[in-house]
């Protein structure tokens, strides 16, 4: 028995795949760069590649597609080269995990960009009519990934609740007026009927399809979980939803970073039977100093609070909104405190904290690298 | 009716795009810089003849970023998310307290690089002490608040300004005893400044419950955002010869507020509030819309 490791989603796009898809002139520094990766990661179709990147710009459409294929096959090797027992392509063929969606669903209208945090910035849309599904938009992309990966695939998609969250809400809410009696309430039933919504028309028929493909590991990405203190009840709906009858037909795993998770216990114990995994964010939030006592394991506190759940702790071991490398040894001691508190290891899967869309490959390549370094220390250490 | 604008405002799609390119090497400094002098000129434009404008608080990254110049060994850590929104703030660590009178946090974030004159009628937006303690480590409220106050004190100097403390911690929880003192002895040092005026917003959250302690902190104006209030009991407790900055400009919403409704809530407001009093304002932080539909709500209340 191992401790199995696995990413959360997004890595950086490459140059030549950005720059491209923008009909921006690939520069030499661009090719450069695809032809190191291809190097690195021995991508048989290397001169394929260069040759195709060598035209520089004015790609159509099929060598787009293309390129869309070569940055998803270089990020499937990257991910399989770090060592990880389950991977994904790091969101190659989608813009990103909110705008990919709304793009698929009928009744969104997008408005401009808003930020998100430094000068990051993602482009809100707002419901305008009630949400339709217009084709299944991960199905494309999990059969070209799986034509790729070496190794096992887990595929994210972004949950209900969260692309609820993060639009302007002008259908179900319809007009409020400023100042009204029971503005609260009136607010709450819009929201719910949103939820409802998206999770049963949308996000369900999904799952439906990616399973019908052959998916098996799926994970709900919802880092809006526990935005609203007072809507955990209504994460929770939305999750039943979404999953219904499909529970035990695949693995389940949910993603939530970036918030007071204490606010999902105990009510999350509810998803027991219906979600397997639950993945949190905690490297952000801890010390960067060794050891495995509490002191230094600050950004672990809430694992105690997993103890007497059923759950599968998704692990996360590496911040990744710093350049720092975390050490082998630094992972390795993160991972050995939490065996100390869930105890059983088949419990605990090993991942960074959130997707690496925001660091460079070599940064995310190397910590992904360390990360797996730093799961097998630990495996010798608690002798798994 | 009266306008104002607080918070940071938000970027338009060219400095969108631009903030991008800055980050990722692809256009320099000078370049950003002369973008984000367009985006000001351009908000300047829309708060024409206005008792105090905002300059938009462009070169904040968020409202508590800048402080970080203003203390000896601040180290900017992990994100953490604003309230219940979708925005992430990095929280500041200090190190070690120690107040240093930076140039940078005034001329560079404050006055946007000569762009604006200290004697300039200006609004500021600041975090309350209890929304900044929520986003630092190792810094007590009452050293926030002396921090704050080496701010003010040098504003002060300049006159004509009107401060905004944002603070949505009143509403989204209790406040601890020790909170409710120091934001008291907090207000009572704000009155030692002449110059300047001091109003506080709060946001998101029903402040039914908060309202008694919210006025007994001496400021000269209170804020509400009316897409998370009832109206009624805010107005009839209203304490007399204060500012109100109403919230209706709704930032959980592109849909443009009707005019026939924010006419009809500000003569409703005019039966408890004098009309020199009352200003309108976006109900919580700007940003949280995209430019072009803020634009068009502050534009459309103008029409008014």
């Amino acid at each position: 028995m191992k401790l199995l490791t696995h990413e959360i989603g997004s890595l950086a796009k490459p140059s030549f795949r950005v720059k491209s898809l923008r009909k921006i002139k690939l520069s030499d520094s661009d090719i450069e760069e695809a032809k190191t990766w291809a190097n690195f990661l021995e991508i048989e179709e290397k001169k394929e590649l260069i040759d195709l990147l060598k035209k520089r710009e004015k790609f159509n459409n099929e060598e787009k597609e293309r390129i869309i294929y070569f940055s998803s096959l270089l990020a499937i090797r990257l991910l399989e080269k770090a060592g990880l027992d389950l991977v994904y392509d790091g969101e190659q063929h989608r813009i990103e995990m909110y705008e990919h969606p709304i793009k698929n669903i009928g009744g969104f209208e997008f408005k401009g960009h808003v930020r998100s945090f430094n000068n990051k910035f993602y482009k809100r849309a707002s419901c305008i009519d009630k949400p339709t599904l217009l084709r299944n938009y991960h199905d494309e992309e999990f059969l070209r990934i799986k034509s790729i990966a070496k190794k096992e695939i887990k595929i994210p998609i972004t949950g209900a609740y969260t692309l609820v969250d993060w639009s302007y809400d002008e259908y179900f809410l319809k007009e409020i007026k400023p100042g009204e009696e029971n503005i609260k309430d009136k607010k709450r039933e819009a929201r719910k009927e949103f939820l409802i919504s998206m999770a049963k028309n949308i996000i369900y028929p999904v799952i439906k399809s990616l399973l019908d493909k052959g998916a098996k590991y799926i994970q709900i990405d919802e880092p809006a979980a526990t935005t609203k203190k007072d809507e955990i009840d209504l994460f929770i709906m939305t999750m039943r939803e979404s999953i219904g009858d499909l529970k035990n037909k695949a693995f389940f795993s949910t993603h939530i970073c970036f918030s007071d998770y204490s606010l999902l216990f105990p009510r999350i114990k509810e998803l027991e039977g219906i979600l397997n995994e639950i993945h949190f964010e905690y490297a952000n939030r801890d010390t960067r100093e060794l050891g495995t006592k509490g002191d230094k394991r600050k950004g672990y506190e809430i694992l105690e609070k997993f103890k007497d759940t059923k759950f599968i702790v998704g692990l996360g071991v590496i911040d990744v909104h710093t350049d720092f490398i975390e050490p082998p040894e630094l992972v390795r001691d993160r991972i050995l405190y939490a065996l100390d508190i869930i105890g059983d290891p088949e419990r605990i899967y090993i991942a960074p904290d959130c997707g690496l869309r925001t660091r460079t490959w070599k940064v995310a390549f190397e910590k992904l690298k360390n990360m797996v370094e730093g799961k097998t220390l630990a495996e010798k250490e608690a002798r798994i | 009716m009266k306008l104002i604008l607080h918070g940071i405002y938000p970027r338009s799609e060219k400095l969108v795009e631009a903030s991008r390119d800055f980050d990722r090497k692809r256009i320099g400094e000078r370049k950003l810089k002369e973008i984000i002098a367009e985006d000001i000129k351009e908000l300047i434009k829309i708060q024409q003849k206005w008792d105090y404008i905002t300059n938009g608080q462009f070169y904040f990254q968020d409202l508590l970023r800048p402080f970080a110049e203003l203390s000896t060994s601040v180290e900017v850590n992990g994100l953490k998310r604003f309230y219940e929104t979708n925005f992430f703030i990095r929280k500041l660590n200090f190190k070690k307290f120690e107040f240093i009178k930076n140039k940078k946090f005034f001329e560079h974030y404050l006055l946007c690089d000569n762009l604006f004159k200290r004697e300039d009628n200006l609004v500021f937006t600041f975090p309350f002490i209890v929304f900044f303690s929520e986003f630092s480590e190792n810094i007590s409220l009452s050293k926030i608040g002396e921090l704050l106050l080496k701010v003010i004190e040098e504003l002060n100097s300049w006159k004509n300004k009107i401060i905004i403390f944002y603070e949505p911690t009143i509403g989204y929880r209790s406040l601890k005893e020790e909170e409710k003192e120091i934001s008291l002895w907090f207000c009572k040092k704000l009155k030692e400044f002449k110059n300047l005026k001091f109003f506080i917003h709060t946001f998101f959250f029903d402040v039914k419950s908060e309202l008694e302690f919210l006025f007994s902190l001496d400021f000269d104006g209170y804020g509400f955002d009316f897409y998370s209030n009832s109206s009624e009991h805010i107005l009839k407790e209203f304490p007399q010869n204060k500012t109100i900055l109403l919230g209706l400009i709704n930032t959980d919403s592109t849909l443009i507020e009707k005019r026939e409704i924010v006419v009809e809530f500000f003569e409703k407001t005019l039966k408890f509030i004098k009309n020199k009093n009352i200003y309108i304002c976006p109900s919580g932080p700007p940003e949280l819309l995209p430019r072009e539909v803020m634009d068009q709500k502050i534009k459309n209340l103008l029409k008014s």
